[in-house]
């Protein structure tokens, strides 16, 4: 049996895991400049994080605002699910997942090059923003020399992350795999956003452009030796439901998406908590999260259901069951 | 990670500076390869998207990257023999490495953007469709799980072994797996900063070696169960993956963990009986010294073969292409000379090819080493 033994989070509530059961987000305003002036957007806002003691502070400079939240919910997860710290770290895996990756860092570095021509190349800032860079920095930061992946596959990234670990575990390639799944709300995103239909109130059960775009990471911890929570199902291509009764969703308020996870599951209530941390891409990391708390406390398998971003006639459906070891 | 599995290797695709297509890329085991060609915008070696590689596909935008995806893709496909009957009946996965195919490094928008322009953002929404294992799903009408895992210059390994293990685990029937990538000028200014990059053709292992050649391509391998009708080409044998945890961009000098990548990947066999090794040798100064010295130290008698010579170093593509020519390697039973190696450096003592070598080669490994300090092996052989 595989399942979660430690997690983690960073996200507009704070960071820990404490703050985001305490439910209280940040949503700040943010200025954007576009072709038609000065526009105001709505984003779920993380406040800059408490970084380890053990990661130097040349080290913590160079890294990405995205690479520094993952850090601190990979540090919380850890110090979680190995209250005596960490032994063998050669069976240990290292799963990093994000549909973005540290996008403004990797602006920065093109910038650069646009403003100031080959000369703005800059080396810190292009092996900062090489996609794998999140890893590389954990894995040295806890000497975790099993594998180390990186998944980027858009709104698909949450569930083959945890199943890319969960695979490694399985074939005996390590005992535990730290899994940090997140993304960060770039200045591209936001110039983005500010070119839509006007954001209002987040509610990802209604069938019209609510997205206010959200930020952070969470991190869990797979392992067969003590998990709380059990991962009862992991289906990264899944072409029905899951027999369970609870359905956690990562609906965001995009349009037409509630009512295509409705639709999906046959009329079961397709829950969202996005209001809580915003809309995110990688959504399915922090509902996976709110359903192992909610496993934890209550007992009741729940299943995390993504489908894919609208971009195409099909449906592709990927969905976790978590259940009580 | 999957070691001595079931699992057969029955179509092959690829694009690269050694060729366009396998029948191409075949050259290679001539002893008059032309050299490839650098790009005069650029020192890289480029490929042109021909028109017919859009044929049939919906998108009018298409990324070069998915392109090159697509057609080595369709090249796999078609040796598979995988029908149009099959490929919308089985479950179909797609697990690819990429750089540029999930970024948003397009200068269509971006350029405006960063010089003071409003541009319209639809060519940044495009990012959304354009993940280069999500297209190729969806330009070909697969149903079946599809992952881009974007490792550096392991992805194109990672994505293989990944794709072996959803079949070991039966999420699908057949994979497409492998790596495609573009070279935007931003990459290769990005490694000209570092001062990794060659002004020329690479050296490999050479005593004058400086530094790795970017080129851009794809390898596409069709990974499925033995028990399928069709006739394998090679058998995936095994695949290792560790973490130096070192540094963000130069490899463990001691190979260590390469090592134990090595020897995951063999799982109980012996490296000492392995037909020969395709190296990573990019033809940097790190990347050589490391792998080199590590195979010196623990394969000294096994024939080192050295690609890139003709391909360039493909990046996230690099593990996929050369699978592609380890698996050709091992049907020909020849290797290519590793173009650009003359002299040894006497601090590696390692001399790959020099010239076409025969064998009854019955297995083979495939060595990727990645900033951030992967490195990923795959272990293949001849078809039982």
């Amino acid at each position: 049996m595989i399942g979660l033994r430690g997690w983690g989070q960073v996200s507009a509530t704070g960071q820990g895991i404490a703050t985001l059961v305490e439910a209280k987000p940040v949503i700040t305003p943010r200025a954007v400049k576009t072709a038609f002036g000065e526009r105001e957007i709505l984003t779920y806002t993380c406040a800059e994080v408490t970084l380890p003691a053990s990661v130097p502070e040349p080290v913590a400079r160079r890294m990405s605002r995205l690479s520094k939240m993952a850090l601190a919910a990979v540090d919380e997860a850890i110090r979680d699910a190995f209250p005596s710290g960490l032994e063998d770290t050669s069976r240990l895996g290292l799963a990093v997942g994000t549909a973005f990756g540290a996008f403004d860092l990797a602006n920065a570095f093109q910038k650069r090059i646009y403003v100031e021509g080959a000369i703005g190349a800059s080396p810190s800032l292009f092996a900062a923003s090489v996609q794998n860079s999140i890893a590389s920095q954990i894995s040295a930061a806890y000497k975790i020399h099993g594998p180390c992946t990186t998944v980027m596959t858009m709104e698909h990234t949450a569930l083959n992350t945890l199943r890319a670990a969960y695979d490694w575990i399985e074939a005996g390639a390590v005992d535990h795999a730290v899994v940090v799944i997140g993304d960060e709300v770039s200045d591209y995103m936001a110039y983005t956003l500010a070119h839509q239909p006007a954001s209002r109130a987040l509610n990802p059960t209604r069938d019209e452009f609510t997205m206010i775009a959200g930020e952070g990471a969470v991190a869990l911890v797979l392992s067969r030796a003590n998990p709380r929570v059990k991962i009862a199902e992991l289906a990264i291509h899944a072409e029905k439901p899951p027999a369970v009764e609870r359905f956690f969703t990562a609906a965001c308020g995009m349009k037409n998406q509630h009512g295509r996870y409705t639709a999906w599951l046959g009329g079961h209530a397709a829950t969202s908590h996005a209001a809580l941390y915003g809309g995110l891409i990688t959504g399915a990391a922090f509902e996976t999260l709110l359903a192992a708390l909610a496993v934890r406390d209550d007992g009741q398998p729940t299943a995390v259901v993504q489908l894919s971003a609208k971009v195409s006639d099909r449906d592709e459906a990927q969905f976790l069951v978590l259940s009580p070891p | 990670l999957p070691q001595n599995s079931t699992l057969s290797i029955t179509g092959l695709g690829i694009l690269s500076g050694a060729g366009h297509g396998v029948d191409e890329t075949m050259r290679l085991f001539a002893e008059d390869v032309p050299a490839p060609i650098l790009s005069p915008a650029l020192p890289v070696i480029a490929l042109e998207a021909r028109p017919e590689w859009r044929d049939g596909i919906a998108d009018e935008d298409p990324l070069k990257v998915n392109l090159f995806a697509l057609t080595a893709a369709r090249e796999a496909i078609a040796q598979a023999g995988l029908t149009r009957d099959d490929l919308r009946t089985l479950r179909v996965g797609v697990c690819l490495g990429s750089t540029v195919g999930c970024s948003n490094f397009q200068p269509k928008f971006s350029l405006p953007y960063n010089t003071g322009e409003f541009p319209d953002p639809s060519p940044l929404l495009t990012h959304f469709k354009n993940n280069s294992a999500q297209w190729l799903s969806r330009a070909l009408g697969l149903r079946g799980p599809t992952l881009l895992v974007s490792n550096a210059c392991t992805s194109g390994a990672d994505a293989i072994g990944i794709a072996a293990n959803w079949l070991v685990r039966d999420l699908c029937d057949v994979v497409l797996c492998g790596g495609a990538e573009e070279i935007l000028p931003q990459i290769y200014y990005g490694f000209k900063s570092m001062m990794l990059c060659s002004p020329e053709l690479p050296r490999p292992f050479d005593k004058s070696r400086s530094g790795l050649t970017l080129g851009e391509g794809a390898g596409i391998l069709v990974l499925e169960k033995t028990r399928t009708p069709r006739r394998p080409l090679a058998r995936f044998l095994g695949y290792g993956a560790r973490s130096d945890a070192y540094h963000p961009t130069a490899p463990d000098p001691s190979g260590h963990w390469l090592g134990v990548a090595v020897q995951e990947a063999l799982g109980d066999d012996d490296i000492s009986r392995v037909g020969f090794v395709n190296a990573h040798a990019t033809a940097t100064e790190h990347n050589d010294l490391a792998e080199g010295t590590w195979l010196r130290e623990h394969a000294p008698h096994t024939t080192v073969v050295a690609t890139k010579g003709y391909t360039g170093h493909t990046l996230a593509a690099a593990g996929a292409v050369e699978a592609v020519l380890t698996v050709l390697s091992l049907r020909e039973g020849k290797l290519p000379v590793s173009r650009g190696f003359a002299e040894s450096d006497p601090r590696i003592g390692l001399a790959p090819t020099t010239q076409i070598a025969r064998g009854n080669f019955q297995t083979a490994l495939s060595l990727s080493l990645g900033f951030g300090g992967t490195n990923s092996v795959l272990y293949l052989g001849r078809p039982s």
